[in-house]
């Protein structure tokens, strides 16, 4: 389903040039549940979000569903982030000045749709996260693990076929932590390919395959 | 401690250097207009140099004629002998001066016309008013009593009829008259002294505007000091209560205010010819107002920078915060920040007003205009700048620095 | 999408609120501004019914004390007058200077031309005594054959209106319609509005307009009356043949100092006069245009760096947008689409206010509806594009970030 072929990506800061990714393979299949683990810094998040195309590589190449992106115009990319992909940040990244609906809504926004299906298809993906209740509340009233929540159903609303997770429970406490691990859980049983970013080995043992990084480059 | 607070005051500054050249951009563009318009109004009202006697100065510049019964009613400037009859004698008065409005006339030479404003004046005139002669003299109280033919121009005048030929002692057709220019005067643009040239009042064709009651001219009443304004007011209202008018049956009452110049246009404005209060508060209120509706705009737009500016900066106000530093050390930096933000935009305001003022009297929009930024202009431009600091830099910081740590250091998140 | 950046937008109130305020006053100037250069303009198309081109006006002083004398002469004994072989003086003028060649046309009129005086009186329909304000001239029979002094019923004056049991007048076409709704005003009387004077008037003829300030003039109801030779001169209006110039002037002076060399005389071209009284007319509307613009200005240096802080601060929404699927475009359009909802408010609110204006009236026909709307949406345009030019910028910049980037930035 994704395949990264000899991915590289350096990062340049005033004038030291450092290498986040050195030569990556790696291929992620239909209904895998991947978590990639390493130290901080090693560059685990700038590899999801390479798979996510929130970046692009210095070097390599990347195929998704079998097609090779090669120079894909600003718009193409968004659209195969906006249908393939869904994210969860650490942070949670919900817009507070939308009420809990409106922050569901929102990837469905930059697809043509009418407001009442969009309206119909945040209201079911909240329901599958269990928040239907706080459908009207705006995020700052809600507790962290409820945000990460919302957060999964907004990354879930446009029923993507691959969930991207950096560190979700990164800021939540441990029993919050789970119940956003069990959404996760049931998601991939459904048949969503997951990949995850965690620090956590509890968590990453419920995955099918944990994929290590150190320093830029995979460890198997 | 201040000096901590200027240097990093500075540093911001130096980091951020679009935010502060908008910052000081808007600052100088609104002292720039603020400076512009008092300079203008002060030329007017409380002018220096040619009326710089205006302080101890009354003037008429209309009267109203009128009979209620028949309901007539006439608005006029004076008559020549409504001033030697009635505002000569008054005992108050210093010197009295009677000066006709500037009336369009048309200079006649070899191969051209140009059309100019003259005005015939008394001896006193010259008297009251300081005119900076730049070359000859001007007219004598003999020349004015024998009616010579003599002129005064004006500088730009002079050049522009005759370039750079000396104007004294040139002879020049005056709608038909022959004239000898005996005296060149610096432009200006005051009330009674804006003209291209002068003559003695003895010089109109006939001398019927002896006799007139109704004519084209205006008094200038000059005092020891402003403290005999309400003894010439009492003594014109005696003076005018049996004034006999050439046609009696058309007209009965006259009204005559001796009038300052803010009396004077606020008189003119608001159309108080009746009353002896001029409206002079009420004019000085709607030019307040009138200020303060547009100093509001450019007050917002200074708050809203700065909002956005303390806004931006929470985490470093967390994080002084976290480390200890009081509501009050913060609120002093930004209130230090922001009069030094204030200082500079309004130092370059001045340069900018100074620069405007040139350009306005050097481009002829307004002739003659000659206004300089003087020391009280300067200090009102520098106390409005700094509360504009004050209120544009008090009210965000209070809000930012009030904020927990915690929440500082959030808002950077977001 | 319209409906998700209002929501962003009202749930941003609060912060905006300055920013709204700041953006009304500006219309608030902006609107004025329009407001005066429209009415001027409507005005300038309006037809004035004067002629400049190779026209003087040529203007008399110092006669007041003859009139009276005069006055009393021809009181005393009008016959004696005659006897004397003194011919009226208007009579004088006349031959004195349709000696000049090229001269076409010599007129007197009682108020200047292209001048900011006015005279005015109330003057009343003899049949129903409907009273009404109206502007007074008073013109010579000579004064019709000005080419934009166009009739649109009836006559000029001439010489069959000598000893006419009323005296004659024309009015101009406002005048008709506010006095006559409906009715043909030729033939109908009108009386000065006093008791005591006996005085009336008979309509004669009807003028498209004639507005002696010019172009900039109010349209008001006119009342045109008959100058005869009698009455004291005091401005004559001279048309020349085409292709005069100002050299003229000393000819027409000599020939005036001929009739009476101890009344002053003052020649101008109505070409100048007019110049001068449109530049005179101007100097407010460049004025509130100066002062408008430094303002703006100020708003717009303002608004640009408030859009700049607010995209700052809100960089990593922009980034979670670039994340879901949105196009550096939609980022780009949704910030320009924000600005320009907030200053759609803004103007809302602003013309909720000067709506006013025209429905209650205050300003009478100073304002009216088409004037409202051109000013309004001339107004509206401005501010947009003020906003548009500072929201490019930001939105660009904001629009340029990597979705990486933008996530982290701080």
């Amino acid at each position: 389903m994704i395949k990264l072929s000899a991915i590289s990506k350096n990062y340049h800061t005033d004038k030291v040039q450092t290498r986040a990714l050195d030569n990556i393979n790696l291929q992620v299949d239909a209904g895998e549940f991947v978590s990639i683990m390493g130290p901080s810094g090693c560059g685990k998040s700038t590899l999801l979000n390479i798979i996510g195309l929130l970046d692009r590589p210095a070097s390599g190449q990347i195929e998704i569903n079998g097609q090779l992106l090669g120079n894909y115009s600003d718009s193409q990319v968004a659209k195969l982030r906006n249908q393939t992909f869904g994210f969860i940040f650490q942070s949670f990244h919900l817009i507070n000045e939308l009420r809990v609906i409106d922050n569901v809504e929102l990837p469905l926004l930059y697809r043509k749709m009418p407001a009442t299906e969009r309206r119909a298809k945040a209201k079911a993906a909240l329901e599958k996260v269990g928040l239907t209740a706080r459908m009207e509340h705006f995020p700052n009233q809600l507790s962290g693990g409820q945000q990460q929540r919302v957060a999964i159903a907004r990354a879930m609303v446009g029923e993507p076929q691959i969930l991207l997770a950096d560190e979700p429970t990164g800021n939540l406490d441990s029993q919050m932590g789970a119940e956003v691990m069990s959404q996760l859980l049931a998601l991939n049983q459904a048949g969503t390919t997951i990949v995850m970013v965690t620090h956590n080995e509890q968590e990453a043992k419920h995955s099918n395959r944990i994929v290590r990084v150190f320093d830029g480059q995979l460890v198997q | 401690m201040l000096k901590n607070y200027l240097i990093i005051a500075w540093r911001i500054a130096l980091q951020r250097k679009l935010f502060t050249l908008i910052n000081l951009l808007c600052i100088s563009l609104t002292l720039l207009v603020l400076l512009v318009l008092t300079a203008l109004l002060e030329n007017t009202f409380q002018p220096t140099g040619v009326e710089g006697k205006s302080p101890r100065m009354l003037q008429i510049l209309t009267m109203l004629s009128y009979n209620d019964e028949r309901g007539n009613s006439r608005h006029s400037p004076l008559g020549y002998k409504v001033i030697t009859d009635y505002i000569k004698p008054l005992p108050s008065a210093e010197l009295v001066a009677a000066v006709s409005l500037p009336e369009s006339t048309t200079v006649y030479q070899a191969e051209r016309t140009t059309d100019l404003l003259m005005r015939r004046a008394d001896a006193a005139y010259w008297q009251i008013l300081d005119f900076e002669v730049l070359s000859g003299r001007v007219p004598s109280a003999e020349d004015v009593a024998t009616g010579r033919f003599v002129l005064v121009l004006n500088q730009s005048t002079a050049k522009q009829l005759f370039g750079q030929q000396p104007a004294v002692g040139q002879k020049l057709n005056v709608g038909g008259q022959q004239f000898e220019v005996i005296g060149v005067v610096a432009d200006v643009l005051q009330l009674n002294s804006f003209a291209d040239m002068w003559a003695p009042v003895s010089t109109y064709p006939s001398s019927d505007y002896q006799h007139q009651m109704w004519g084209n001219f205006t008094a200038l009443i000059l005092t020891r000091d402003a403290a005999n304004f309400t003894a010439i007011k009492q003594e014109l209202a005696t003076a005018i209560v049996d004034f006999q008018f050439d046609d009696p049956a058309m007209w009965s009452d006259v009204r005559i205010w001796a009038d300052t110049k803010l009396d004077i246009f606020a008189r003119m404005l608001l159309q108080n010819e009746r009353q002896a209060d001029s409206g002079a508060a009420t004019l000085l209120m709607i030019i307040s107002a009138l200020m303060l509706l547009f100093m509001l705009l450019p007050a917002l737009n200074l708050v809203n920078l700065n909002t956005g500016r303390m806004l931006e900066r929470s985490t470093e106000i967390g994080v002084r915060k976290a480390f200890g530093a009081s509501r009050q050390q913060l609120i002093w930096q930004f209130l230090v920040e922001n009069l030094l933000l204030c200082t500079v935009g309004g130092l370059l305001g001045l340069v900018l007003a100074a620069a405007a003022l040139e350009v306005i009297e050097s481009s002829g929009v307004i002739p003659y205009l000659q206004v300089n930024i003087n020391f009280t202009v300067f200090a009102l431009g520098m106390l409005i700048s700094i509360i504009f600091g004050l209120l544009s830099g008090i009210i965000p910081a209070w809000r930012t620095a009030k904020l927990d740590p915690v929440h500082a250091l959030k808002g950077a998140r977001r | 999408m319209i409906h998700h950046i209002f929501k962003l937008v009202w749930q941003r109130k609060s912060r905006h609120l300055l920013l709204s305020l700041e953006m009304l006053l500006a219309f608030l100037v902006v609107f004025v501004l329009c407001a005066v250069a429209g009415r001027y303009y409507q005005l300038y198309q309006l037809p004035t019914g004067l002629s400049h081109q190779f026209h003087w006006q040529v203007s008399i002083e110092g006669q007041d004390r003859e009139e009276l004398l005069q006055h009393e002469a021809a009181i005393n004994s009008k016959t004696q007058l005659v006897d004397a072989g003194n011919i009226p003086v208007v009579e004088q003028y006349q031959r004195a200077l349709q000696a000049i060649p090229g001269m076409k046309h010599v007129s007197f009129i009682d108020i200047p031309l292209y001048d900011m005086s006015r005279q005015s009186t109330t003057t009343q329909r003899s049949d129903t005594q409907q009273r009404l304000e109206v502007n007074v001239m008073n013109v010579s029979d000579g004064f019709f054959s000005s080419p934009n002094l166009r009739l649109v019923a009836g006559r000029g004056f001439n010489q069959t209106d000598n000893g006419a049991a009323h005296q004659p007048v024309v009015i101009d076409q406002r005048m008709a319609e506010q006095l006559f709704p409906g009715e043909d005003p030729i033939g109908k009387l009108l009386q000065e509005d006093s008791s005591t004077s006996m005085t009336s008037f008979q309509i004669v003829g009807v003028v498209e307009a004639l507005r002696n300030q010019g172009e900039l003039m109010t349209v008001s109801p006119t009342l045109i009356t008959r100058f005869n030779s009698q009455s004291l001169p005091s401005i004559l209006i001279l048309q020349l043949a085409d292709g005069t110039d100002r050299s003229i002037e000393q000819q027409i002076m000599q020939q005036l100092k001929q009739v009476r060399s101890d009344w002053r005389y003052t020649i101008e071209p109505l070409t100048q006069k007019r110049q001068s009284m449109l530049r005179t007319m101007m100097i407010p509307l460049i004025l509130l245009a100066v002062l408008s613009a430094f303002l703006l200005s100020m708003v717009a240096f303002g608004l640009f760096g408030v859009l700049w802080q607010h995209t700052n601060a809100r960089i990593p929404e922009l980034g979670l947008r670039r994340a879901i699927g949105a196009t550096a475009g939609n980022i780009y359009w949704q910030i320009i689409a924000e600005q320009l909802m907030l200053n759609l408010f803004a103007i809302a609110i602003a013309l909720l206010l000067l709506v006013q204006l025209p429905l209650t009236g205050v300003l009478g026909n100073l304002m009216d509806w088409r004037l409202f709307l051109m000013a309004s949406t001339a107004a509206t345009l401005i501010i947009c594009l003020i906003s548009l030019v500072c929201a490019l910028y930001p939105a660009w910049r904001a629009s340029r970030l990597t979705p990486t980037e933008a996530l982290h930035y701080e």
